[in-house]
């Protein structure tokens, strides 16, 4: 796996193959056996009828629905819709890491003195992500061919191949997109979040110019547009050939671009534009060193709060963003889904019956926020690992503070970060359903929140405790927990799981505060765990090897 | 150079009678084999500049980290000004400044911004010292971490060690990537940490940097102790090598057998007989005599340098002792 910059780029890559790969694979498995459980028994007509009405009501969102009666429209509209985002992210971020990223790392200046041109470099890192990522989608093509060849159920493999190589180049779109931002911004981490910030809007442009006729032209300028021209397991559809050919052809300019760029300029600097590629050197004599002034330099904890504050406005805006467009669209589409939510479909996924606005905004809200702050929970927690990954923490624990309250100081610099973000979305649901005139229960919408705010800090608390044992695996560790404690809150219940295990789930213990309102009891107790675990992971942070 | 060295020695044998910076008993930290360190006793006194050398993987850097609890020992003890290094931790890390060998520190701080934070989280730490430690390392304070050169961030670590007089300064490979201007500066800030009566515990590979600013020095290898001493003991420890002409062959098996002689082989040489001898110093005197017997056309004689007596340590398992 050493020979040569592809297969070593491949090497470094291969767990993460393995992660998201595997993840891929279990998630199509348990989706195929979702399906076969819900619409092969004998209410099968009712129950697709039943969906096919849920999924047009989401129409504004994600798009019109194909061909769900079958399992390969069902697999499009549960699993493929989405998948391009996910895909994304992991290209993304491989494509800003394989050259800013060693580059930010010093490791690249080792590799360029070897006898190899940048050219060669830079292709052979690219054609490894490139293959990481199809080997990602492959893993997800195999599990749904797994699943369906084991539940006995109907698919064209075909079909199914092309679906999974449409994914494949969106991922490689945006993985050649972060390649070619990484040549003019000055970090891994810039190039990274520009195109994150691209996909993000680029994905929600698509999806909301679906319902805004004015807005359409946007969707020219969005490669999921393109995308979701192809829906090759929903026949009625098909393979828009053009469309994959363009997602296909995408890659090489960019790619190019990038290569010209990495070739122009100076290693470890950006690529600038009108001085032949080089940096223009200013140089302006001494400069008098001021005291450096701001209260965010005084402590540990106005210091990491300063720097979460960046990401409490990308998610709090994000998840902002999602709830103002529900809202916008909510009493449009009430009457049509309140009436879904009698149908026997939600009953079986666990959901209430009470028609009314709490419970439609706590299927299409809170089902959403609350991932998605668990999500933010873990970056936090990652955030805490790198420190002790990347050798920061060496030099801060040579300081006359006692561990434990490093820990503590971190903890609820990430506890800040996250209220903040909750309160952020909560003062927006409100301002919103003030806006858009959207009744809702005011101590059940309080509640909700605080529910919310809870399971995240849980998540933290746990993330934290995870990490006080080894910061190498924490992340991943909790990762897997929230993933695995989501699918069984969504699919306990149709997949006939014990009420034991639904019971262990987080999500399944949030419940639906704004239905039935908060359970004040269970979030102490939930609180109490999390302070616990704070404290274990305190006592084990100060008794432990540091890593490096 | 002899000047310099009788007052290392005077000095050396002052510190005998002062307080232990350090102490370790039986320290160890196993982590598998051939890692970590075995059962050290180290005595670090106050007030001197102790050097700790050894080949890369020797246990080092472990020590120093066991030192600061950054890793915990497996067995043994250590000690820091009388305080429990494990116990007492953050009573010690009030009187430490310490650069590791490797460190990251933020990117998109400036060096300003990265000290200042430090010095507010150290406390107590003067701003215009601060400064003059910029001007004197020749630090330009207002670039961003990550605009940094090697050297330049090495600096940014240096300063952060000894903004706030530290009484006990502990370095891992301090000079790395410095330019040799700013490698004598170091030497400098050396001395005075010493010279206001602070200690100093040096890991270094650099003999040079050890001949010039050390005390005494420790040798570890495989995580044993194999050389404790004053370095200007040590320096008198050094091998003579012999390199003596004559105009025909000597028996040199009379020459091996003296007393003292580590090595002697005899090569020809033009028109002369070379005769190449490692010769430890109390039996130079012999050799020369001995020689005299024969006629010599030529003769040099040169000490082994202080990186071949310590590479003999780094090499050399049956030197342990």
């Amino acid at each position: 796996m050493l020979g040569n910059v592809f297969m070593k780029t491949l090497r470094d890559y291969r767990y993460q193959i393995l992660g998201w790969g595997l993840g891929l694979f279990s998630l199509l498995l348990v989706q195929v056996q979702a399906y076969i459980n819900f619409f092969q028994g004998p209410d099968r007509e009712k129950l697709i009828e039943n969906y096919k009405q849920t999924a047009e009501s989401f129409s504004f969102f994600f798009g019109k629905v194909y061909d769900v009666e079958t399992l390969g429209g069902y697999i499009h509209y549960e699993i493929m819709i989405y998948l391009p985002v996910l895909l994304g992210i992991f290209a993304l971020l491989a494509g800003s890491g394989i050259i800013r990223g060693e580059e930010d790392k010093g490791s690249l200046d080792l590799l360029l003195t070897m006898p190899h041109s940048r050219i060669t470099v830079i292709l052979q890192k690219w054609a490894a992500i490139a293959v990481a990522i199809a080997a990602i989608s492959a893993f997800g093509w195999l599990g749904l061919l797994i699943g369906v060849a084991n539940a006995k159920g109907k698919l064209d493999t075909g079909a199914a191949l092309l679906a999974f190589l449409n994914v494949t180049l969106v991922g490689l779109v945006f993985g050649s997109l972060a390649l070619f931002f990484a040549q003019f911004m000055p970090s891994r981490k810039a190039a990274a979040g520009w195109v994150g910030g691209f996909l993000a809007a680029t994905y929600m442009m698509n999806s909301i110019a679906q319902t805004f006729e004015s807005l359409r032209w946007l969707r020219n300028f969005s490669p999921f547009y393109y995308y979701e021209l192809s829906k090759p397991m929903a026949h009625s559809v098909g393979t828009n050939l053009w469309a994959i050919l363009l997602l296909a052809a995408v890659p090489i300019p960019l790619l190019i671009a990038a290569v010209l760029m990495y070739f122009k300029r100076d290693h470890g600097n950006v690529f600038h534009l009108f001085n032949n590629g080089k940096v223009k050197v200013v140089n302006n004599g001494p400069t008098k060193v001021a005291l450096p002034k701001g209260f965010w330099l005084s402590n540990t904890f106005s210091f990491g709060l300063k720097a979460s504050l960046a990401g409490i406005f990308i998610w709090g805006l994000g998840m902002a963003t999602y709830v103002l467009l529900i809202m916008s669209v909510f009493n449009g589409m009430r009457d049509g889904m309140l009436a879904i939510l009698k149908t026997d479909l939600y009953r079986n996924f666990g959901f209430g019956v009470l028609p009314s606005n709490e419970s439609l905004l706590d299927l299409l809200v809170f089902l959403f926020l609350l991932p998605l702050c668990a999500a933010y929970a873990i970056t936090q927690i990652a955030s805490w690992t790198s420190e002790e990954n990347n050798g920061r923490l060496e030099l801060m624990l040579s300081l006359p503070e006692p561990r434990w309250r490093l820990l503590v100081a971190r903890f609820l610099v990430t506890l800040c970060a996250l209220t903040l973000t909750v309160v952020l979305v909560g003062v927006f649901f409100v301002l919103s359903t003030q806006l858009f005139n959207v009744p809702v229960n005011a101590i059940n919408t309080v509640g909700a929140f605080i529910g919310l705010w809870v399971v995240s800090v849980l998540i933290l608390a746990v993330g934290f405790v995870l990490a006080a044992f080894g910061s190498g695996w924490s992340v991943a560790a909790c990762g897997v927990l929230v993933v695995i404690s989501f699918v069984i809150s969504l699919l306990g219940a149709a997949l006939k799981l014990p009420d034991w295990v639904i019971d262990l789930s987080i999500f399944h213990q949030y419940g639906k505060p704004l239905v039935n309102g908060l359970d004040w009891t269970l979030q102490i107790g939930l609180l109490g765990l999390s302070i616990l675990f704070v404290v274990i992971g305190g006592w084990r942070f100060g008794h432990r090897d540091l890593e490096k | 150079m002899n000047t310099i060295l009788n007052s290392l020695v005077s000095g050396g044998l002052e510190l005998e009678n002062k307080p232990q910076a350090i102490f370790t008993q039986k320290m160890t930290k196993n982590y598998g084999s051939n890692r970590g360190i075995n059962e050290l006793d180290l005595a670090v006194h106050e007030g001197e500049v102790f050097g700790f050398l050894g080949p890369n993987g020797a246990g080092k850097t472990t020590t120093i980290r066991l030192l600061l609890n950054l890793i915990m020992p497996t067995s043994g003890y250590a000690s820091i000004y009388g305080l429990d290094s494990q116990r007492d931790s953050v009573k010690i890390k009030k009187l430490i400044g310490y650069l590791p060998g490797e460190f990251s520190l933020y990117p998109n701080l400036t060096g300003a911004q990265t000290l200042k934070y430090f010095a507010n989280l150290r406390k107590g730490v003067d701003w215009n010292y601060v400064i003059q430690l910029a001007e004197r390392l020749e630090l330009d304070l207002n670039k961003k971490f990550r605009q940094y050169s090697h050297g330049n961030k090495q600096k940014v670590g240096i300063i952060q060690a000894l903004m706030h007089h530290p009484q006990l300064l502990i370095v891992d490979e301090p000079t790395t990537g410095l330019d040799p201007l700013n490698q004598l500066e170091f030497y400098k800030l050396v001395r005075e940490v010493r010279d206001q009566g602070g200690t100093v515990f040096l890991s270094s590979h650099i003999m040079e940097e050890v001949e010039k600013t050390c005390d005494r020095i420790a040798i570890i290898r495989e995580g044993k102790l194999v050389k404790l001493g004053n370095i200007a003991e040590l320096l008198n420890l050094k091998n003579h090598y012999l390199e003596i002409a004559f105009v025909d062959s000597p028996p040199v098996e009379i020459f091996r057998a003296l007393p003292g002689v580590e090595s002697a082989d005899l090569v020809q040489g033009g028109d002369a007989h070379l005769l190449r001898c490692v010769v430890r110093p109390e039996a130079l005197n012999t050799v020369i005599k001995k020689a005299a017997l024969y006629e010599v056309t030529d003769f040099n004689s040169r000490e082994s340098s202080l990186e071949e007596f310590f590479l003999g340590y780094y090499r050399q398992p049956e030197k342990v002792g």
